[in-house]
């Protein structure tokens, strides 16, 4: 795999405040990356540096192993807090002027904007367009030069259910063409649904980072629920790779010492004269592990 | 030249933008053809017109004068405005999250400086050569029409003399004033909106440093150190293309025979210097 993007003990300070401590990170590419972190945990200010809008303190970062990364960052859209363009200018003028930057063929601004669902209003004035269509001008033009990586901070932010929905399927379907994303929000369960990798931030220290696939692994746990849980009780101690037994609201939490399949334990309770009405198996999510690390 | 198109494309949507460049276009000819005619004062019973040029030469140089003061300020204006609104906006931050590099950005900026500063000095030629025909004449038989033009517009009755075609080019280096000049005020009108970053404090700054100058330089002036006043940047911008002589403007307005080399050179000096820190300022506060 090819690396995408490289931070090396990256520093933010504002006079005496660190925003961001000695960060260093590699995202490869294909990778849909997610950061996370409470507010105030450096993810905006982090994203701020490797967009060249803010100035490191300390430490460097590298686009496909170039320092300087002008030519590179011309390849990356990027969407970097609330969408930003020229207020009396229309949509389809404010993309031309994007266009220019990134050296894009004008012919590429009509299909980003039909990707994106504003081609009615290409030529009303940005200031008359709602928060979700402003979003959705933001995301045109972050994938305008047909970009390799798509850096996206919040892209949720602001946007009702129905933009939220939106926005998400449109990230999904980027992330399907096998592009590099790296995405910072607060929302988890988005973060869970999109995201292959993710790194954990908290006062602008990096905690902890890995695979989704990694927390998403079972815990051996399953809850079950029968028309006579009393029974059910004193036959599953029976099971060999029996651990332990919690009541859950009225439903079993059951642990087991080995990885178990749901079928296996169906079949053991089939064979004990027991009908499950529930058998669910129980897996961390991304909430749990992050509510974890941040107590910490 | 893309980087003049992405400035030209942000520009040419912006009413204020347009609002401020037709006042220019209108007022400037209207300010520095009829002031001269219009303005008089009464000495002896007379009226006499300090500005009213009698020769291409002295109307080459009355446009220019005219012309640098209203420039200094309302393109100086313009410029300060353009800059501080990508801050106002935060669209200089999306510009280079975009892609385009801080180099890139200010090579745009600056190229706009100089192009505004390239069209204001043709339009100020435009208006000279203008200038020059209505105040001046060429043969005998425009004399008349000349004195009939100055006379429908304000009964003047005045004698001009008829001279040759040669004489267009006579005083035609206060064109060149005038660009150097300009070249010195948006050059610090371009620092100070990267300094400010806010529109209203970058004017304040701007107008500010003109006047503290001028009172520095009355101080200077008072303890024997006239000489320093010089150096100053906004007094050697008006060197380059200096006052008339009041006690000549009684017997007409004439152009200052020869460029001040010293009051070049310092502003040239200047300019470099404040694109210098401009460039510095930009480069290593955040772009917020």
């Amino acid at each position: 795999m090819s690396i995408v993007l490289e931070i090396k003990n990256l520093t933010k300070k504002f006079g005496s405040f660190t925003a961001v401590n000695n960060l260093s990170l590699t995202i490869e590419k294909g990778n849909v990356f997610g950061i996370l972190g409470p507010n105030g945990s450096g993810k905006t200010t982090t994203l701020g540096m490797v967009l060249d809008v803010l100035n490191p303190s300390e430490g460097s970062y590298s686009w496909y192993g170039d320092s300087q990364g002008t030519n590179n960052r011309k390849k990356i859209g990027s969407i970097l807090e609330h969408p930003i363009f020229y207020p009396e200018l229309s949509g389809y003028k404010n993309l031309e002027i994007t266009s220019l930057i990134k050296g894009v063929d004008k012919s590429r601004i009509e299909e980003v904007l039909t990707r994106v669902d504003l081609i009615q209003r290409k030529y009303s004035p940005f200031s008359s367009y709602s928060l979700g269509m402003k979003q959705r001008l933001a995301l045109a033009a972050a994938l305008l030069s047909n970009p390799e990586v798509l850096v996206l901070d919040e892209p949720t932010n602001g946007l009702d259910p129905e933009g939220i929905r939106q926005m998400r399927e449109l990230i999904i379907s980027i992330a399907k063409e096998g592009k590099t994303i790296i995405i910072s929000s607060h929302i988890l369960d988005e973060i869970q649904k999109m995201c292959s990798h993710y790194a954990i931030l908290k006062h602008g220290k990096l905690l902890k980072q890995g695979a989704i696939g990694d927390i998403l692994s079972s815990k051996n746990q399953f809850l079950l629920d029968s028309n006579n849980n009393e029974e059910l009780k004193s036959k599953i101690n029976q099971h060999p790779s029996f651990s332990t037994l919690e009541d859950n609201e009225g439903k079993l939490k059951i642990t087991f010492n080995d990885k178990v399949k749901g079928s296996d334990i169906n079949e053991f309770m089939h064979s004990q004269g027991i009908l499950l009405s529930e058998l669910t198996e129980l897996k961390t999510s991304l909430e749990d592990e992050f509510l974890e690390i941040i107590k910490k | 030249m893309k980087l003049l198109q992405i400035e030209y494309k942000k520009i040419v949507g912006n009413k204020s933008f347009k609002v401020f460049s037709i006042m220019f276009l209108v007022f400037l000819p209207l300010i520095a053809i009829l002031f001269p005619i219009y303005w008089s004062v009464p000495i002896g019973g007379e009226s006499f017109y300090p500005f009213m040029p009698t020769s291409y030469e002295a109307a080459w140089y009355s446009v220019s004068f005219i012309s640098s003061w209203f420039c200094f300020f309302l393109l100086s204006f313009i410029l300060i405005y353009h800059i501080t609104n990508e801050y106002n906006f935060r669209t200089v931050r999306q510009n280079i999250i975009d892609g385009q590099t801080r180099t890139e950005y200010l090579k745009a900026k600056i190229f706009l400086m100089l192009s505004i500063l390239f069209f204001a000095t043709l339009y100020v030629f435009i208006i000279g050569f203008v200038g020059g025909l209505i105040f001046s004449t060429f043969e005998p038989k425009d004399a008349g029409m000349i004195q009939t033009f100055l006379k429908t517009f304000n009964g003047l009755e005045t004698e001009v003399e008829t001279q040759d075609f040669g004489v267009i080019t006579d005083g035609m280096f206060n064109i060149v004033r005038f660009f150097i000049q300009n070249l010195g005020a948006f050059s610090l009108a371009f620092l100070v909106a990267f300094l400010a970053k806010r529109g209203i404090l970058a004017i304040l700054i701007f107008f500010g440093l003109f006047l503290s100058e001028k009172i520095g330089e009355i101080i200077l002036e008072v303890n024997d150190f006239g000489f320093v006043k010089d150096y100053l940047p906004t007094n050697a911008f008006m060197d380059v293309l200096p006052y008339p002589n009041l006690m000549e403007l009684l017997s007409g307005i004439t152009s200052p025979d020869s460029m001040n080399w010293t009051a070049v050179v310092i502003t040239i000096i200047y300019s470099l210097l404040f694109i210098f820190f401009s460039r510095l300022l930009f480069f290593k506060r955040d772009i917020t």
